[in-house]
């Protein structure tokens, strides 16, 4: 017994080791050093970031007609909250000699040495998605959606879209967000709101926040519908919070009498503008995030080009009607 | 040393104690039900559309989820234990009932493997703190860590849809005559159902005994020849299928696989149990004080969100309503 | 060792006590104790469980306040408050707990509550390592004062308190037992440091129930009985009969509960060849049906051990039970219990109940199946039945069989856990410590519970400290020394003098007579 047990806790050791270790190794594979550019990303395990990694495929694709030997490759930590495998993996790309490293950081200051080290060794470093402190020569380029703008922009396909249905843009509209304070929750939903207050006369009459849980979303948005039941839009900040509340609307049976706006593309939140329970889900290009990342890395390491500070990715608003085009298809996950 | 000093000074008070302790728990329930009454009383006043029966049918499904987690960790709180990967159990066992469903295995059988997967997240619980002697908060929070980042990495932590079929176990009801009532939801039957079983399983079978037995004294009962570490795997055993049960009727709801949800869930349910009067010290605790509980827990977060208070507000109410409820009793009984 | 000492001469009184006495409710713990201490002397304390001698040194250190009498220490009366009075006096008392922290360092334990502060009130480490270092060279020992207490052996530990209470200044210090966790060679080192401290002017007082022990330190002994001062005598002039004479004394009349019938001769229990490594050694004895079985022996003899081992609570290297004819094999307590065996752990509270369960709840605690046979669903009225049988004929006094234990009395306590293992069916009822902590009139009653058990053909193992229990109880003894069968005697034609004799390992089975002298 105690030996079955000596060895259990022992596997219990070494299985997790191997399999990073096993997983580093696949994902690392053909890296060559030569002509690598390596794409960093918050984890490797998600939807939005194996967009990233599709853009960064077809970037490759189009860039090695001018450069065969280039390589991309593709890494993450297990989880986004590890910060610490992030900067690793940094290291490590620094230590093999890649040409250039696309970056998307987990967390805001904690990866500004490593960027910093990246950069005394003549690695440009190209950062996505979130934001980085400290001096922004650290880095070549900053590429991300600009959350105020797509906040804004779901705040006037609200609008229009009350409009359309009610012939006015009077009404009470509820907020679902996820998690206060957040960097991208105090642009996307402070440019929602702030559009709002001053394009239209709807009334916000509630900010939940679901902490980015289905169910508390589904929850949540349950009771607003109960005790509103007059309200004319809603709006679901994230993705889960854009599921639990679509989710909701279909179970009140209220579907198509709401006007209702998702974040994000899931393939689920796809399907529920395809059957209208949401009006318009507002996609980042996580595509984009990806493809210009890597070409903006090309441009400056082996083109040898001067790229701009600043890269809006952009946003593309999905609606039943444009939902089965190409733009949106590259954009879903 | 023994000394003739130590005389025992109970010696005397012990005809005028009479039923003490058995009133004293109907007290309790008394007290706690009370408190549920008055919460609920003031938001049917405050609360716009609270006080329908549409509104209460949907405040009770809303609550039956925390209520099954809350009876489950109940039984291990009585051993003297505790679950945190409740929440991890959730969204693992959710996902594995959804995936199952998704590659066409019938869906009775996909969520009969999501129980299972519970069962044995429990189990390897269980093992943990009896056989590698860890204090349940340190296996239990490592089975956290281990479980989420099991469901993330099988998923890619991407949420699928289910087939619409599974739906109908989270949203289906019984009794429904359209939009005059909207029925008993399955859920709320699961709950019933559930609440009254593992009553009667702590209150009148061994197990339930032997439960007690283990978290009032341990030596005690080792030494009155019970398999205290049997009792205790059982226990996490009756949680992580309870939690299991609450990822599956979760998933249901939602119609799709969360690998990111449930997170913090466990302290809800823990939260549950306590305010209906188990104690963390292990020992005491009943289904019904948990169910309670849970249903204070549930008319807050509903009746607050439905008054429209501050979101922000809202955490600051139910923090103080956890703080206050323990508080209260351990003054009492502190007497 | 050498009893030899500069300081010999010394014979200013540092502490009288005058016709002390103190009461608790229904006990006379001390009854007109008269004593005296010299200033570097050692003074050695000797009496049965009970004597009073643990009240005195309570009362010395400030714990209890004495009823009556004076107590003048250096020459004027005093009445110590409390504890802290008592050691800001210059007491000092040591007791078989230490009372040190083991997560902190040796001096960080020394000067604990007065740590030195810098001017900037931060901890003076420094300081505090340097004087930690000069008091522990007053007791000649080399210890670093920065190395964690817990990393210590316990006598090392044990001279950390001391020199605890040197930094105090104490001029007098008091000894409870303080070489009953130690090896002989760190009882070696502990001598020595009491040398050194007597030679110093010290007044040591010595609890000890080692009595062989004695004879390196001791200048003078004081004997206690029944909360009496019974002599004092300068220790080369008594011989350690007459100190054992006179620690047992007459024992009281009717205290026990007439004999029962003679035990039948029939063998229920057999144990051969116990062995727990560094804690039992080869025991072997037979226990028969009707038989009162006593367990006799000092503390960390093994006694408990010993019924632990038989219960199946602790793991034992190799032995063998029988019960019945029958071999058994007990590696649990369900085992034990399966074979008839109960235990009445002497910790009752710790290992014996639920305190906070129901008397019905406790009594049904180890036969939980007996009470529930249908699918494992418990019947109320069956549980019932069965306390309500056990509260009659156990004589427990209760208000309802639904009362949460904790509100019920030691006596009664302790018949619930008697209920407990009747409604097991138990033929070997090892009970340990069976009146702990329980008044002499509830004594009585489970002296005479003991004795209805065994006419009913139970076997009783009873271990007790108390020497009278053992006399006025038992049929035979087994005397324990140091995780050995010392001797079985025969309650008979035994005294308490050989028992303790056997007891201090100054006799033992196969010498058969008393070696004053160890080696």
């Amino acid at each position: 017994m105690k030996k079955l047990l000596v060895i259990l806790v022992a596997l219990m050791l070494v299985v997790p080791m191997a399999t990073l270790f096993a997983s580093g190794a696949t994902e690392g594979s053909g890296a060559t050093g030569a002509s690598e550019i390596a794409v960093i990303v918050k984890t490797g395990n998600s939807g939005f970031w194996q967009n990233v990694q599709t853009g960064a495929i077809a970037a490759q694709k189009e860039l090695q007609a001018q450069t065969p030997k280039l390589s991309v490759t593709f890494l993450g930590p297990q989880s986004e909250s590890n910060v610490n495998e992030e900067i690793n993996i940094v290291q490590s790309a620094i230590d093999r000699g890649v040409k250039a490293i696309v970056l998307a950081p987990s967390d805001v200051t904690a990866l500004v040495p490593v960027v910093k080290k990246a950069k005394e060794a003549g690695i440009p470093v190209v950062i996505i998605d979130s934001l980085l402190t400290g001096d922004s020569s650290n880095y070549v380029s900053f590429l991300a959606t600009d959350n105020d703008a797509a906040g804004r922009a779901c705040a006037k396909t609200m609008i229009e879209l009350v409009k359309a249905k009610t012939g006015s843009d009077t009404g009470k509209i509820a907020v679902m967000s996820y998690v206060a304070g957040v960097g991208s929750e105090i642009g996307r939903v402070g440019g929602f709101k702030d559009y709002i207050a001053k394009n239209s006369k709807l009334q916000i009459v509630t900010t939940q926040y679901s902490n980015s849980d289905q169910v508390t979303a589904l929850n949540q948005t349950t009771n607003v519908l109960a005790s509103n039941p007059d309200l004319v839009g809603i709006f679901g900040a994230n993705e889960p919070t854009a599921i639990g509340m679509g989710r909701a609307i279909s179970q009140a049976g209220i579907a198509g009498k709401i006007i209702a706006v998702g974040f994000d593309g899931s393939s689920v939140l796809a399907n529920f503008v395809k059957d209208g329970t949401l009006q318009a889900i507002c996609v980042q290009s996580s595509f984009n995030m990806g493809y210009l990342g890597v070409k903006t890395a090309y441009d400056v390491a082996i083109a040898k080009k001067t790229v701009p500070e600043k890269v809006d990715t952009g946003f593309v608003m999905a609606t039943k009607d444009n939902i089965d085009s190409q733009k949106v298809k590259d954009v879903l996950y | 040393m023994s000394q003739i000093t130590t005389k025992d000074r109970s010696d005397s008070p012990i005809e005028s104690g009479a039923t003490k302790s058995r009133s004293r728990t109907a007290v309790d329930r008394f007290l706690t039900t009370g408190a549920l009454v008055v919460l609920f009383t003031i938001f049917s006043i405050t609360a716009n559309n609270f006080f329908t029966l549409r509104s209460v049918l949907s405040l009770i499904l809303q609550t039956s989820t925390v209520t099954l987690m809350g009876i489950g960790v109940t039984f291990i709180i009585i051993t003297g234990g505790i679950d945190l990967s409740i929440g991890s159990v959730i969204a693992l066992t959710g996902t594995i009932a959804v995936m199952a469903a998704d590659a066409n295995i019938p869906i009775w059988l996909s969520m009969v493997l999501g129980l299972a997967t519970g069962v044995v997240c429990g189990a390897v619980n269980g093992l943990l703190v009896t056989r590698l002697k860890l204090p349940p908060f340190i296996a239990t929070l490592g089975m956290m860590m281990v479980v989420r980042g099991l469901v993330l990495t099988i998923t890619n932590a991407n949420s699928r849809p289910a087939p619409e079929a599974f739906g109908t176990l989270g949203n289906g009801s019984v009794f429904s005559y359209g939009q005059k009532f909207p029925g008993i939801a399955f859920p709320v039957i699961i709950m019933i159902a559930a609440a009254f079983i593992f009553h009667f399983i702590l209150r009148w079978m061994r197990i339930g005994r032997y439960t007690y037995a283990v978290g009032s004294n341990e030596e005690a009962a080792r030494l009155s020849g019970i398999n205290v570490n049997r009792v205790k795997i059982i226990t996490y055993v009756i949680g992580g299928f309870l939690s299991a049960l609450s990822g599956i009727i979760l998933a249901s709801r939602m119609v799709t696989s969360q690998p990111n949800g449930g997170i913090g869930y466990e302290l809800n349910a823990i939260a549950a149990a306590v305010i209906g009067g188990t104690s963390l010290m292990g020992g005491s605790g009943t289904v019904a004080g948990t169910v309670i509980g849970s249903f204070i827990m549930g008319v807050l977060t509903v009746g607050l969100t439905m008054q429209g208070a501050n979101y922000f507000m809202q955490q600051i109410v139910i923090g103080v309503v956890v703080i206050g409820a323990v508080a209260f009793d351990q003054l009492r009984s502190g007497r | 060792m050498n009893r030899g000492r500069a300081g010999a001469t010394a014979t200013e009184i540092i502490l009288k006590v005058e016709n002390v006495s103190k009461s608790f409710p229904g006990v006379k713990a001390l009854d007109q104790v008269s004593f005296d201490l010299r200033r570097g002397e050692v003074h050695a304390l000797v009496g049965e469980n009970g004597a009073g001698k643990s009240t005195l040194m309570k009362i010395l250190s400030g714990v209890y306040q004495a009823d009556e009498g004076v107590i003048h220490y250096k020459g004027s009366p005093v009445k110590f408050r409390d504890a802290t009075h008592a050691r800001d006096a210059g007491i000092g008392i040591i007791y078989q707990e230490l009372n040190l922290i083991p997560h902190l360092s040796v001096a960080a334990n020394i000067f604990i509550g007065r740590e030195p502060l810098t001017r900037f009130h931060t901890l003076d480490e420094k300081k505090m390592n340097a004087d930690a270092v000069a008091i522990l060279a007053r007791l000649n020992l080399n210890l670093d004062p920065t190395v964690i207490l817990r990393d210590l052996p316990v006598s090392k530990q044990q001279m950390v308190e001391i020199a605890k209470s040197i930094s105090l200044d104490s001029e007098m210090l008091i000894m409870d037992e303080p070489t009953s966790a130690l090896t002989e060679s760190e009882i070696d080192e502990l001598f020595t440091v009491i040398h050194s401290l007597r030679n110093r002017g010290v007044a040591i007082i010595y609890i000890s129930h080692r009595l062989e022990e004695l004879k390196h330190i001791v200048d003078r002994i004081s004997i206690f009985r029944d909360g009496r001062s019974v002599s004092t005598d300068d220790y080369a002039s008594i011989t350690m009969d007459e100190i054992v004479n006179r620690m047992v004394g007459r024992t009281l009349e009717n205290k026990f509960p007439p004999k029962r019938n003679a035990p039948t001769g029939e063998k229920l229990l057999e144990v051969k060849n116990i062995v727990r490594a560094g804690v039992l050694h080869d025991i072997s004895f037979d226990l028969y049906r009707g038989e009162v079985l006593g367990v006799s022996g000092l503390m960390g003899a093994g006694r408990s051990e010993l019924a632990r081992a038989i219960f199946g609570a602790d793991p034992i290297d190799s032995g063998d039970l029988t019960i019945e004819g029958r071999r058994v094999s007990v590696k649990t307590p369900a085992d034990a219990i399966g074979a008839g065996i109960a235990y009445l752990s002497e910790n009752r509270k710790e290992e014996g109940l639920a305190v906070k369960m129901q008397l019905s709840e406790n009594v049904t605690m180890a036969n939980v199946p007996e009470i529930s046979k249908r699918f494992g669903i418990l019947s109320r009225k069956q549980e019932m039945d069965a306390a309500a049988h056990y509260v009659h004929d156990l004589g427990i006094r209760t208000p309802t069989l639904a009362q949460v234990v904790n509100n019920l009395s030691g006596g009664n306590q302790q018949k619930v856990v008697v209920a407990k293992w009747l409604f097991c069916n138990s033929k070997v009822l090892i009970l340990d410590e069976p009146t702990r902590g329980i008044d002499v009139g509830a004594k009585y009653e489970i002296y005479e519970l003991i004795n209805a058990l065994a006419n009913e053909g139970a076997g009783i193992i009873m271990i007790s400290s108390e020497l009278p229990e053992i006399l006025g109880m038992t049929d035979r003894v087994l005397v324990l020394h140091e995780g050995r069968l010392a001797g079985t005697l025969s309650t008979g034609e035994t005294t308490q003098e050989e028992i303790l004799n056997y007891a201090a390992g100054l006799m033992n089975r196969s010498e058969g007579n008393p070696s004053g002298e160890r080696t």
